[in-house]
């Protein structure tokens, strides 16, 4: 196996073009554990950087980063002189072996494809990097490498699953700013989240603005979630309602109890007696059979099988 | 839109099925032949792409095969008119210009008397089949808005040129068969749905329209996804509920007002027609058209007794 030598050197920093991030995979940059440990034993390895001039940094931007929070003057360097392709195989692989969190695999991508990797390749990077190989991911994940960096810390502090980044992502940069300001302070699980951004979009496509007013002073996100399912399906909403005003109607006892299809699909209803004594059961029934004599019964039957838009025709 | 290839297979797995149906619905007791799978018209609400993941569009070549199939389940299951079509698993006619797959199957139902062969398409190109059609094939167009057409199937014929089809069909002598499926609620829908009628009814003869079916657009929850990301405004317009299959639907009290809206149109037109519901609950049959069908047997009765009713005795 060919192997070479490469020997480090202590450059300046000015003489390093800080700001130029052609090969930065790292996300967050800063990091204070990192930033820590050189404070107090100094960059133990080299960062790697092109040999121009001046220099373009190919690995070590967060190292680089804690270097300037500290107020380092110059810093250890190999010196490679490679192609721009090579340079990002290189700072691939350099971060290989830590792991990438979901925004650093996203910049892998997006910059494979902007150096012209074939397809093949960028495939077998993903495939190494736990992604899925497929067109649809590799449009995520080149939107998600441009996204603002609140949706980026949004997604890793809540590491945000493919799916709820892409909603995100199908939101205009506004949109997404508000939506991320409103579920900051509060906790939800992913497929809670899920729930909440598809009936979001929903709601934005049909009419063409977020419901803002759904979102405003939630206290958490169950209370988003039940907001937003009133506004998206106002139909279930008002049965329900109306369930609910016959339910209280027929004064039932708390062991007797009516359960209808959440979406009133289903034409058939619950009727729950619990009891523990023949007595229990008779008194049931009499309440039952009261309810049904006052109509109300007969009402949540109209419900369960749509019949107020026929008797309204 | 990517474009597929069509490669032929011979095989010779069963290609003759029962329609899948949908738990707590009505089926219509139809047995379909897969000839093709895949279809090039990618209509964006089409559930074969979520289905079929394939690129290829598989063309089976094995018709003997096939026909010999339909031919022992006609002579093995007398208890109905069987119903047989080929636009399940792809659009019956896109293909049959360049490929002629229908014409021995058309042949075959000519001379057996005994079943109708559906074909049932939004690809209005029939010129090359009228020589050989007969009264044992339907010919059938499932028919949109020119909105909808415009936006959801796009590579599909337009409204005009199915219904001429449909017209030409007819004037040879054949049943037609129409499908207002899926029926789409979106902005306005109404009107254009009254439009769609009135050109059925001002373009065909009614008297030869042997069925028509309705049927809301329901499709299964991963699609959802799908509609949202393509912002398909139109498929999500209206209001969705998880139906008792776990796919997506119009409310309940929708579908009933839709489908009597629907329903009273076309009756209006004739009065003669047979509507059916597609992969409906009983009780919106019962709301929405006023008919009391206990199940799928019942259902493919009064197919039964439609055929019957339209060919006599020859059938
Ligand atoms: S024509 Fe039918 S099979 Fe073909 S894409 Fe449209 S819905 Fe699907």
């Amino acid at each position: 196996m060919y192997r070479q030598r490469y020997y480090f050197e202590y450059i300046p920093i000015e003489d390093i073009v800080t700001q130029d991030r052609t090969f930065c995979l790292s996300y967050p940059l800063f990091d204070d554990i990192l930033t820590e440990s050189i404070r107090r034993f100094g960059i133990i390895q080299p960062i790697i950087v092109f040999d121009s001039e001046p220099y373009i940094v190919i690995t070590g931007f967060k190292r680089l980063e804690s270097a300037l929070s500290l107020g380092f003057e110059e810093i250890p360097c190999i010196i490679r002189q490679v192609g721009q392709m090579d340079a990002l195989l290189i700072a691939v692989n350099d971060n290989l072996t830590r792991g990438f969190n979901i925004v650093e695999k996203a910049h892998c991508v997006d910059k494979m494809m902007q150096l012209g990797f074939s397809m093949e390749e960028v495939y077998d990077l993903m495939g190494r990097i736990g992604l899925g190989r497929h067109e649809s991911v590799v449009k995520s994940l080149i939107g998600l490498s441009w996204a603002e960096t609140e949706l980026k810390d949004f997604v890793l502090r809540h590491r945000l699953s493919m799916k709820n980044i892409d909603y995100l992502l199908w939101f205009d940069p506004n949109e997404r700013e508000k939506i991320i300001a409103y579920l900051s302070g509060i906790s939800f699980t992913d497929s809670l989240l899920r729930e909440i951004l598809e009936m979001l979009s929903l709601t934005k496509l049909k009419k063409g603005s977020l419901p803002e007013g759904e979102l405003e002073g939630a206290k958490d996100a169950f209370e988003i979630r039940k907001r937003l399912k009133r506004y998206v399906n106002p139909g279930i909403s008002s049965l329900d309602g109306e369930f609910k005003k016959l339910k209280e109607s027929c004064g039932f006892p708390k062991n007797i109890d009516i359960k209808v299809d959440p979406f009133f699909e289903k034409e058939y209803i619950d009727i729950i007696i619990k009891a523990d004594s023949l007595d229990k059961v008779r008194d049931g029934l009499k309440k039952i059979e009261g309810a049904i004599e006052k109509g109300y019964m007969e009402g949540i039957f109209g419900l369960t099988k749509s019949r107020i838009h026929r008797d309204e025709d | 839109m990517a474009l597929q290839r069509v490669e032929f297979i011979e095989t010779k797995i069963d290609a003759v099925r029962d329609c899948p149906g949908t738990k707590n619905h009505i089926c219509c007791g139809y047995k379909t032949i897969d000839l093709i799978e895949g279809c090039p018209l990618s209509c964006s609400y089409c559930i074969l792409k979520h289905y079929i993941k394939s690129d290829v569009i598989k063309v089976n070549r094995n018709i003997d095969h096939v026909i010999n199939q339909v031919d022992s389940i006609i002579e093995n299951d007398k208890s109905h008119i069987w119903r047989f079509g080929t636009g399940e698993l792809s659009d019956s006619l896109v293909f049959d210009r360049r490929y002629g797959l229908n014409r021995p199957l058309i042949e075959y139902f000519g001379e057996k008397k005994r079943a109708l062969l559906e074909l049932k398409s939004k690809w209005a190109q029939i010129d090359h089949l009228i020589p050989f059609l007969n009264r044992f094939t339907i010919i059938s167009f499932s028919l949109s808005p020119q909105a909808i057409i415009e936006k959801e199937e796009k590579r599909s014929s337009p409204l005009y040129k199915r219904l001429k089809a449909a017209k030409k069909a007819q004037d040879r002598g054949c049943f037609i068969g129409l499908h207002l499926d899926p029926i789409i609620i979106y902005e306005g829908f109404e009107k254009d749905y009254y439009y769609l009628v009135e050109d059925i009814g001002r373009i065909l003869d009614l008297d030869r329209v042997i069925w028509i079916s309705l049927g809301l657009l329901r499709f299964p929850s991963r699609m959802m996804d799908t509609f949202i990301k393509e912002k398909r405004r139109n498929l999500l317009y209206g209001e969705f509920i998880r139906g008792e299959d776990g796919k997506y639907r119009y409310l309940k009290s929708e579908r009933i007002r839709v489908y009597k809206m629907l329903y009273d149109l076309l009756k209006n037109k004739n009065n003669g027609l047979f509507i059916y519901l597609c992969m409906e609950r009983q009780d919106v049959w019962r709301e929405s058209i006023g008919l009391t069908i206990e199940d799928t047997e019942a259902l493919t009765g009064l197919f039964d007794k439609r055929i019957r009713y339209l060919y006599g005795g020859e059938l």
